[in-house]
């Protein structure tokens, strides 16, 4: 039963059914120099809310990309459509696609369509899930899921199929009673779980919002409601820790203490300046200048600055 | 003049005494007796021996006051108080000698002018470049590293481990942490090689270094080609390798080493001579050709090209026009424009500019704060200004233990080791210990998490701040949600990382102390914005990120004392202008409470290194210091015609690098220094050589005078030695006439100059030597920049009083 619901979840998802033109208001304003475009406005307007109907409809969990790609579809078709009114002219002479894209200060339905496709479809990053084969000119654009989300999806049901299994009616009140069911689906949440952290570890490769979000809740249930978490054992891992820890400790008070006793560094011939005793040997000599000095064969380079104060 | 004037004699005549007789004219009293003035005459050389005993007398309780005053201070390490002998400075002063004023009467000097200044553009350009060249290499390293490291090697020990450790009892996480603590040391092994047997000025972070080259100081090896290759491919391996270190201040370093090599165009490493820039070889240029590298070396770093060139005035400009300034911006921004450009093209975006630079930390989408922030801001300020103080006192105290016992390369090397395996080791058991264990998806932009220990769906939120490079650790505090660290997490993580860059800085790896201090300081920071988001509950919209950059401001700003440069830097990095008064009010408050205590760390090490640096100021309280007793009377000094044999043994014998000239140097009747005559010159040892080298010499006959490049003649360090010459005996006998080659004019004080005086013609001029003279321009000493730094102020008990510092001459003169 809960399978059937699950499968009308995820593949309930072109079944709106279509609302006509002629349930919308069209207006028939005289003084309208854009009234043979008014139809088109309409048009639009109408696959622009039934995508924001899908959206808002699909906003807890966020799950837009795989329930809304049609109305998301129909959406850009009718977008194209307006954007290519190259034939339809308005009462003063200029298309349609210029009236309604370039003509105001403001175009509301410019603005929504942005924000559909930006602040919803793109940030979903419904890329990651699912391609569109876009073929706006034969109005027949195609969803094709990619692998990984199809993978993502069996072995989502797998679990579901383990857990509804053994379970009988209502999965919430049966489960809360007994805990055996982590034990018994374990494996096949282990199967789901590694699958779908690999992925998500992988800096190259992504989800979209949808997958992420059904993992999310998934985990929380699994793990928060109905306790199945075990934590990973950190004490199996604290004798190597210690060891590794006393080792390094060792090490560094060995090398600090031997260093300490080894060292202390060189005497160093510290000078004061201002206390320099007065040049004597070589230095004296050179100070002298050569019409005076006796420049013998002696070089001698003898270090000409006794220390005064040296420690 | 009138007649009354030439009526009236010069000497009134006396009426009272009429007897006829010459009054001495030289004499004080016109009266005196003339057999009792010749006594007096005779008796001169007593008094001026008198004279010299007060002298003496009054230099003596000088100095015995001062060193009442030093032993009533405790605390006085001759390791704090000496200066080295082997710092020398650079050649600012162009020599301008008959050959350098003669160049400009040649018909081609007018284009080598504007040729001159055409290629300090040319250049300046290049420096640029190549800088940038260098910052994209470093920094793709360190990500291939990283990518390797975290993403191939832990990745897969940790999924192995995870297979292994199913159904079984035992760990094998010690697998994963033998692996990465051998990695990291493998790293770091190649860093320290580098810096131990290759070139060991490169260690460190280079700051203090290009501070002293800007001061004017030749820093041994600083600006050479081997240390830009230790410091490169060291740098990169010391931060792959896991250690508390930055990139970002040996990227100055770089920088710096870049513009003095390319504006010499040639390379004394290799030995390479590209025979263009030849106009630039020599400190004068090549200082501003260091200035530009090192401001673009920040650019490069921060992405902050104003930065970059507010830092060069910060930290080193005693010299400084609009026109350097300019090509320095210039410089700074190719270079911050062709990091981008690489770096954009790395990461596959290629033309999209607004890279920024390697220290990237992301741009702050909530930018607003409000008034009443600013008191916690100050608060952040004051906390950073403690740390920072802290930190600088313990790692001198560090720094002093290791200079003056891990002085063996084996040592250092070792401790290098020990410092990466540590740092390895903590990060791990920190992972171990702490269980921060955040769900995945509370923060959407992190999903490269690791489970480590936490149960499935979960990661390690300790882990992703050790996982990856520390620029990303506080990209990640600074644009965190606020529920993604634990206050505990934030807290350990913080003293950790202290500890580590406290230890880490000073071992012998090319490291800096930015991108440390900046992740200490994010991590308490946001634990700031946690306590005050618990505070304020009902205030929404705190966000803990802004703190971060608060604290992170705070605490590099504590340890450096850095203020506009820092301030530009963090608010270019950051590409944020809203932060720029927290931003600056937060260094204000933390530089005032951090000098209270000592000073920056950079100057610390430069004061440890010994250098005899020239801060902004004179010390205070020595304007009674004068001229007498700042300079060296012993001048070692030349005759205008001097005999070869005799600079052959002076240049033997010295390690002077200039030499005065006065017209005469005579026997002192009265004392055992020569009397010297007036001062007519200066020669530099650099010129003598080449003299000598060129064999311009006269023999008594007549002069054997062979043609001189110019260039060639302004102070070019050569590494000759005299006996490298080959002098014959007959060449010995020769002479030399030094008047055309000498430097004609220069600085000169007379004897009672006062040391602040003294002090800001050496800092303002960037001097070399300055030249005492008594009234008639007589040499009587000369004053070199060890002699004017080796006073030093010192703040004690509240009180102004200056030491003065020992030299310390380890090498023989």
């Amino acid at each position: 039963m809960f399978y059937v619901f699950l499968c009308f979840i995820f593949f309930s998802l072109t079944s709106s059914e279509p609302n006509t033109i002629e349930m919308s208001p069209t207006t028939d304003d005289p003084w309208d120099l854009d009234g043979p475009c008014q139809i088109y406005v309409e048009k639009f307007a109408i696959v622009q809310s039934e995508m924001v109907r899908c959206a808002s409809n699909w906003s807890i969990p966020p799950k837009v990309c795989t329930n809304c790609f049609s109305q998301y579809i129909n959406f850009k078709q009718v977008e194209w459509e307006t954007k290519n009114l190259n034939h339809v002219f308005s009462l003063d002479n200029r298309t349609c696609s210029q009236v309604i894209y370039d003509n105001y200060l403001l175009s509301y339905s410019t603005d929504i369509s942005v924000a559909l496709t930006q602040r919803i479809w793109e940030q979903s990053r419904c890329d990651s899930c699912l391609k569109i084969n876009w073929d706006f000119e034969k109005n027949s654009s195609g969803v094709v899921f990619n692998d990984r989300t199809l993978q993502f999806q069996s072995k989502l049901y797998d679990w579901r199929n383990c857990v509804v299994n053994y379970t009988s009616g209502d999965i919430f009140e049966d489960i809360s009673n007994e805990t055996q069911i982590c034990s018994l689906c374990n494996s096949t949440f282990d199967d789901l779980f590694n699958f779908y952290w690999n992925i998500y570890i992988d800096p190259t490769t992504d989800f979209c919002v949808d997958v992420e979000t059904t993992m999310n809740d998934t985990l929380h249930l699994w793990n928060d409601v109905w306790k199945c978490a075990e934590r990973q054992d950190r004490n199996r891992d604290l004798v190597s820790v210690l060891i590794t820890l006393c080792v390094l400790l060792v090490l560094t008070a060995l090398f600090y203490t031997a260093t300490f006793i080894q060292g202390g560094g060189k005497a160093r011939n510290l000078i004061r300046y201002s206390r320099m005793a007065p040049p004597r040997g070589t230095r004296s000599r050179l100070l002298t200048g050569s019409s005076e000095a006796h420049f013998g064969s002696s070089y001698s380079t003898v270090n000409t600055f006794p220390p005064i104060s040296s420690s | 003049m009138s007649d009354n004037g030439d009526r009236r004699p010069l000497m009134p005549r006396l009426h009272f005494d009429r007897r006829s007789r010459t009054f001495s004219l030289n004499s004080i009293d016109p009266h005196e007796d003339p057999v009792s003035g010749l006594e007096r005459v005779m008796s001169n050389s007593n008094l001026e021996r008198e004279a010299r005993r007060r002298r003496r007398q009054v230099a003596e309780d000088q100095r015995l006051t001062l060193i009442r005053q030093r032993s009533a201070a405790p605390g006085n390490q001759h390791f704090e108080t000496a200066l080295s002998a082997q710092y020398e400075s650079l050649d600012y002063e162009i020599s301008e000698n008959k050959l350098y004023r003669d160049s400009e009467n040649k018909p081609t000097h007018q284009n080598s002018l504007w040729v001159q200044s055409r290629n300090r553009w040319v250049a300046c350009f290049f420096i640029g470049v190549i800088t940038a060249l260098v910052a994209a290499f470093v920094d793709i390293m360190v990500h291939l590293s990283k990518e390797w490291k975290f993403n191939v090697i832990l990745k897969y020990m940790l999924s192995k481990c995870n297979v292994e450790q199913r159904g079984t009892a035992s760990g094998c996480m010690w697998e994963t942490m033998i692996t990465w603590i051998l990695y990291n040391c493998t790293l770091v092994s190649v860093a320290a090689s580098l810096v131990i047997f290759v070139s060991p000025i490169a260690g460190g972070s280079g700051i203090p270094q290009i501070k002293c080259y800007l001061n004017g100081i030749a820093v041994p090896q600083v600006v050479r080609l081997k240390t830009l290759l230790a410091k490169a491919i060291g740098v990169a391996c010391a931060v792959s390798g896991g250690l508390a270190a930055g990139k970002e201040g040996p990227m100055i370093h770089s920088g710096a080493v870049v513009g003095a090599g390319v504006s010499q165009g040639r390379s004394r490493s290799l030995g390479i001579d590209f025979g263009f820039f030849k106009a630039f070889r020599n400190d004068r240029e090549r200082r501003d050709f260091v200035s530009a590298g090192a401001a673009a070396g920040v650019a490069a770093a921060f992405g902050a090209p104003i930065g970059g060139v507010l830092f060069s005035l910060e930290e080193g400009a005693s010299f400084w026009n609009q026109n350097l300034t300019w090509r320095m911006f210039f410089t700074a921004m190719i270079s911050s424009f062709t990091v981008s450009s690489i770096l954009s093209w790395f990461n596959g975006r290629s033309g999209w500019l607004s890279w920024t630079g390697l220290a990237n930390f992301g741009v702050f989408e909530n930018k607003d704060y409000n008034i009443w922030e600013i008191p916690i801001f100050l608060l952040i300020g004051v906390f950073g200004g403690i740390t920072g103080a802290l930190f600088n006192y313990l790692n001198v105290k560090i720094s002093c233990f290791r200079k003056k016992y891990v002085s063996t390369k084996f040592s250092r090397f070792f401790e290098c080791l020990l410092v990466a395996a540590v740092s390895a080791f903590l990060g791990f058991v920190t992972i171990f210990l702490v269980d921060d264990c955040q769900p995945v998806g509370v923060n959407p932009n992190t999903t490269q998490v690791n489970q480590m220990w936490c149960k499935k769906g979960e990661y390690s939120a300790v882990a992703s701040l050790f996982f990856q490079n520390p620029e990303e650790s506080v990209k990640s505090l600074f644009h965190s949600p606020m529920n993604s660290f634990r206050a505990t997490t934030l807290v350990i993580f913080a003293v950790e990382y202290f500890l580590l860059t406290l230890w880490t800085f000073g071992i012998a790896v090319p490291s800096g102390v930015f991108i440390p201090a900046l992740l200490t300081g994010a991590a308490w920071g946001r634990l700031f914005g946690i306590f005050v988001e618990q505070l304020f509950p009902s205030v929404t919209g705190i966000d803990p990120g802004k703190y971060a950059l608060a604290g992170a401001a705070a605490q590099l700003g504590g340890i450096v004392r850095m203020t506009i440069s820092l301030t530009a830097i963090i608010m270019e990095a950051t590409k944020n202008i809203t932060f720029g008064l927290p931003i600056m009010l937060v260094l204000m408050i933390t530089k005032w409470v951090g000098d209270i205590f000592n000073e920056g760390l950079y100057d610390t090490h430069i004061d440890l290194a010994e250098v005899p640096i020239l801060g902004w100021n004179p010390p205070k309280m020595s304007r009674n210091i004068l001229a007498e007793k700042v300079m060296r009377s012993d001048v070692v000094a030349l005759e205008l015609r001097e005999r070869v044999s005799r600079i052959v043994e002076i240049l033997r014998a010295t390690a002077h690098h200039g030499f005065p000239i006065v017209d005469r140097i005579e026997e002192s009747p009265t004392q055992s220094l020569p009397d010297y005559g007036k001062l007519k010159g200066v020669i530099l040892r650099s010129q003598l050589m080449k003299l000598l080298e060129n064999r311009i010499l006269e023999n008594d006959r007549g002069s054997i005078y062979g043609p001189v490049d110019l260039a060639e003649l302004q102070g070019d360090d050569q590494d000759l030695t005299v006996e490298q010459l080959r002098l014959s005996q007959e060449e010995k006998a020769c002479w030399l006439n030094l008047e055309p080659f000498m430097h004609p004019h220069p600085h000169r004080v007379p004897l009672n100059t006062s040391l602040p005086f003294i002090f800001r013609l050496f800092r303002g001029l960037g001097l070399r030597y300055l030249f005492v003279v008594n009234d008639d321009n007589k040499l009587r000493g000369v004053i070199t920049r060890k002699d004017v730094a080796r006073f030093r102020e010192r703040r004690h008990n509240n009180q102004y009083l200056v030491d003065e510092l020992y030299i310390a001459e380890d090498r023989s003169n």
